[in-house]
């Protein structure tokens, strides 16, 4: 791991992604809102300037214009902070994107509380909840740079609505070389046979470093990267309840509704087992550094090992 | 309209100005301390009261003319004009011993802009004990008329008077001075435009329906009937129940429309609707009942031929004109001298035939649902009409053609209107009439492009469509499709805020491929407009603050409508906003204005009346 150069936030990898494609696809067009350097749609601004349209502090406008754009033709990728894109603009996502099912990526950064000393005003705790729930609309928080480029790929060539959410931050690299990411396909990162952790974004390489120390204990810890939430892999899920018996969710989220919710409704219905979900419980964020909130909510190797005790206890109690 | 009898009709006495007007017309108004080199000039008699009452005149009233000039070169030229008109009794407008004569200062730039100073001179001293002596031999139930060119408290002081002697009052309330609250009782007929009207009532009143509400204020103050005059559009009556003159048998719409004419003199218009309408009465009361909408449609026609001719006050009508400018059918004057290219008769008897046949499906399809939004859907009719019939490039074989022209219907509860016009348009198949709001149709509540074809977006969720349609017109730069989308919104949608973020995205991209509509009807479900948010006015300066171009029109009037998208393709640069002026309801006289038809169920009898009065359809034109 240490030989590995720094990883690139997820956002620069977004930006270069769309350069890329950019040529390759002429159909897509960039839209953001007075956010262009934050959220990195600027490299594709600079190379492809007419195919960008900067919608000013205007995010309704912005993802309702992407709805035109995408009607006629085009795919248009709509970029700004996950607060914004989904809080702000939600009902034009609901009934201008998706109820029309139309081909919008929004694409928005700056999700969860790794956004850090902005507080809590400027942290989307809450966005998987909301865009989870609406229809036609697929939902995916890629972990790694590696993952990025391929969801933005897969974005722009399949056709419908998409929400992708990406952290202010980096992480490191956590799926292998060959990785190939399937639209609603979990993905198995360790294999463990005591209980599942169950994480997205760079919640990911926290559960990989939980399961570690788990190890350490003797505890053997499956390590699942749920990328998509919406579809949602329930057999995965399912399997690994069955297999395990015990499950922690691991998310820079509310624990409700997101990939915590998305994890206890499924098993609900197919393999009833204990869930422990880590993430803000109910709470909003606050300002600080990245690592200290992670450190102040629980979500670090500490953490999620704590989290997994409580599972194992459930387990037993059975 | 029968012919004027003109038999021994009541004297009608005039009080008012008399003022001498010298115009001059310029290129362009001077700014302070300027001088501009203007053109042709005139030097003639004016003044509202002298106006007036040479209009009457001239029509066949006897008129009795109190006005107070000077003892100069200008006074003895008035008082010559006016002795020259027979039937014009001017015994009594007498010369002031040390007031000139009232003046007035006119400039006239290219566009008919005008700025106007008057000092009143002989005009201020017509005093109270005058007015007296003036009304002591005035025939009983005669017709008083009176403007606001003459001290406010002379005015008061006859208007006073004016009910001792049995005296109908019509009181003009040009200029818009502040005038005493408590005569406002004594004034049987307020004749004003709607400035006016927003002063003196303190209301907003730039639309039809706000006008109203304002105007009921000034019946809530004592006045019997407010008439708003609107220019070549028509004059909106509003008054009392019991009010004189009475309504008659022509009920109706309050709305009494207009004659288009080729405009060569506005100067004497409001005067030469006062006097004809006056001098209707006038005749009637002399023969049986005097009628409101008659008295109004004369008024109206008298002003139209004054409005055609030039020359001020030698523009005023005869009783001969105004004969013959009817018999020759009102609308043929215009289309004889319009200026635009006007539409062929057949082509605007085929649209007219299309907005009703639009009308009729919207009151079966709304029956059949049991529920739907029967007002904004019918006042948006001509607009879909003017679009689908005249403007639009469609194949309804192949509604997916990529180069089609666009239209999103963002006040989405007009949906009927919208699904009308496709089946009109060939787009959907008739049958589909009765499925309106039904399980498993592709005619939802609100429009969904993925269910109904012909349907460009799913709407319903106001505010959301002008960015879409930018959206779409921005696309076609891109895909350098070359199409031109339309977007049609409500009025109260522009309440919502993504309004204004769509407005500037479409000036800052110079989207003249998109051009938009406010469907301006004036009332939302909670009210009146101006009574919920009355900000909203004025609506086409917010547009034109915005960077649009803006448009005007009577968004019932298909032939202004159709000029209106032909002007929109024809401008660079800017997007293009029409703001509607529109009633809701139309077309359906009980439902005009009645805000409780935004969303509600027909009853069987409310179709029946309704489907009756769309039976010929004659009247749409």
């Amino acid at each position: 791991m240490s030989s590995k150069p720094k990883p690139k936030p997820l956002r620069v990898v977004y930006g270069e992604t769309l350069v890329r494609l950019g040529t390759e696809l002429p159909e897509i067009v960039v839209l953001d809102a007075d956010l262009s350097k934050s959220t990195r749609t600027a490299a594709f601004a600079k190379v492809f300037p007419g195919r960008f349209h900067d919608m000013g502090i205007a995010e309704q406008d912005m993802l309702a214009t992407a709805a035109g754009l995408a009607a006629s033709g085009l795919v248009p990728f709509a970029s700004t902070f996950a607060i914004f894109g989904t809080g702000r603009a939600w009902e034009q996502l609901r009934n201008s994107v998706c109820y029309p099912s139309l081909s919008v990526k929004l694409v928005a950064t700056h999700g969860g509380i790794t956004v850090g000393e902005d507080g809590g005003s400027h942290q989307a705790v809450e966005d998987l909840a909301v865009t989870r729930v609406i229809p036609n609309l697929r939902v995916i928080v890629p972990a790694d740079g590696r993952e990025t480029a391929q969801v933005i790929e897969l974005a722009a060539r399949t056709p419908g609505p998409f929400y992708v959410r990406l952290p202010r931050g980096e992480g490191p690299e956590v799926h292998p070389e060959d990785y190939r990411f399937e639209l609603g396909k979990a993905c198995e990162l360790r294999a463990g046979g005591d209980l599942t952790i169950a994480a997205c974004g760079l919640m990911v390489a926290v559960a990989l470093a939980g399961a570690e120390k788990l190890a350490a204990e003797g505890i053997s810890a499956r390590v699942l990267s749920v990328s998509t939430l919406k579809p949602f892999d329930e057999e995965a899920l399912a399997r690994a309840a069955r297999e395990t018996g015990a499950l922690v969710t691991v998310e820079e989220h509310s624990v409700i509704g997101g990939l915590g919710g998305a994890v206890c409704e499924a098993l609900a219905q197919s393999v009833p087992a204990p869930v422990v979900r880590l993430g803000l419980q109910d709470v909003f964020g606050q300002s600080g550094t990245a690592e200290a909130l992670l450190a102040h909510y629980g979500l670090t190797a500490d953490g999620v090992v704590a989290g997994a005790r409580r599972a194992l206890e459930l387990k037993r109690s059975r | 309209m029968p012919e004027c009898p003109c038999q021994r009709p009541l004297p009608v006495l005039v009080v008012g100005s008399c003022n001498f007007d010298l115009t001059i017309q310029s290129e362009r108004l001077p700014g302070p301390s300027e001088t501009v080199l203007g053109g042709d000039y005139r030097a003639a008699p004016g003044g509202k009261g002298a106006n007036q009452a040479l209009g009457l005149a001239r029509l066949g009233s006897e008129v009795r003319f109190l006005a107070r000039v000077g003892q100069d070169h200008y006074g003895e030229l008035i008082l010559a004009h006016l002795r020259a008109q027979a039937g014009l009794d001017v015994s009594q407008v007498e010369q002031d011993a040390e007031a000139p004569t009232g003046l007035a200062l006119i400039t006239l730039d290219s566009a008919g802009t005008r700025t106007i100073v008057v000092a009143p001179g002989a005009n201020a001293s017509l005093s109270e004990a005058r007015v007296e002596r003036f009304l002591k031999d005035a025939p009983s139930g005669a017709i008083l008329v009176t403007g606001l060119e003459i001290p406010v408290p002379t005015i008061c002081h006859l208007m006073r008077l004016a009910k001792r002697y049995n005296l109908h009052t019509v009181l003009h309330a040009s200029p818009a001075v502040e005038i005493p609250r408590d005569i406002l009782r004594l004034v049987d007929v307020l004749v004003l435009n709607q400035s006016e009207l927003h002063v003196i009532s303190g209301r907003s009143a730039q639309h039809l329906e706000t006008a109203a509400g304002a105007a009921e204020r000034l019946l809530a103050e004592g006045v019997g009937t407010v008439l708003v005059t609107m220019g070549t559009r028509g004059v909106l009556c509003i008054r009392q129940a019991e009010a004189w003159p009475p309504l008659g048998a022509t009920t109706g719409s309050r709305f009494i429309p207009g004659y288009k004419v080729r405009v060569k003199d506005g100067n004497v218009a409001s005067s030469a609707f006062i006097a004809g309408f006056v001098h209707r009465l006038a005749c009637s009361a002399a023969r049986a009942g005097a009628e409101l909408g008659e008295a109004v449609r004369y008024g109206l026609a008298a002003m139209a031929v004054s409005l055609g001719r030039p020359g001020g006050q030698a523009s005023l009508a005869s009783c001969e004109d105004v004969a013959a400018f009817l018999a020759q059918g009102a609308g043929a004057a215009e289309r004889a001298e319009g200026e635009e290219p006007q539409l062929a008769d057949d082509k605007l008897v085929e649209l007219g035939r299309h907005a009703t046949s639009v009308r009729r499906r919207i009151i079966r399809m709304l029956y059949t649902a049991r529920s739907g939004h029967p007002g904004g859907s019918l006042s948006v009719v001509e607009v879909l009409t003017a679009l689908y019939f005249h403007t639009m490039v469609y194949n309804p074989r192949q509604p997916d053609w990529p180069n089609r022209d666009r239209l999103v219907l963002s006040k989405g509860h007009a949906a009927p209107a919208l699904y009308a016009t496709l089946i009109e348009a060939g787009f959907l198949d008739p049958a589909l009439e009765g499925t309106l709001r039904k399980l498993g149709s592709p005619l939802q509540g609100h429009p969904d492009r993925k269910k109904c074809p012909g349907v460009e977006m799913s709407t319903g969720s106001l505010g959301q469509g002008l960015s879409v349609a930018n959206g779409m017109a921005l696309a076609a730069r891109h895909t350098h499709g070359g199409y031109r989308v339309y977007c049609i919104m409500g009025d109260g949608e522009v309440q919502e805020g993504q309004i204004w973020e769509a407005a500037m995205t479409a000036a800052h991209n110079e989207l003249d491929n998109l051009c938009a509509v406010v469907d301006y009807n004036a009332l939302q479900i909670d009210g009146n407009i101006s009574q919920i948010k009355s900000p909203i006015e004025p609506l086409a300066d917010k547009w034109k603050a915005f960077g649009w171009n803006v448009i005007n029109v009577y968004g019932h009037d298909l032939v202004d409508l159709c000029a209106a998208f032909d002007r929109a393709r024809q401008t660079a640069r800017k997007p293009t906003m029409i703001v509607a002026h529109t009633i809701k309801g139309h077309g359906v006289s009980f439902m005009e204005g009645v805000i409780e038809y935004h969303g509600s169920t027909l009853s069987e009898d409310e179709v029946r009346r309704a489907l009756s009065e769309l039976e010929g359809g004659a009247h749409e034109l």
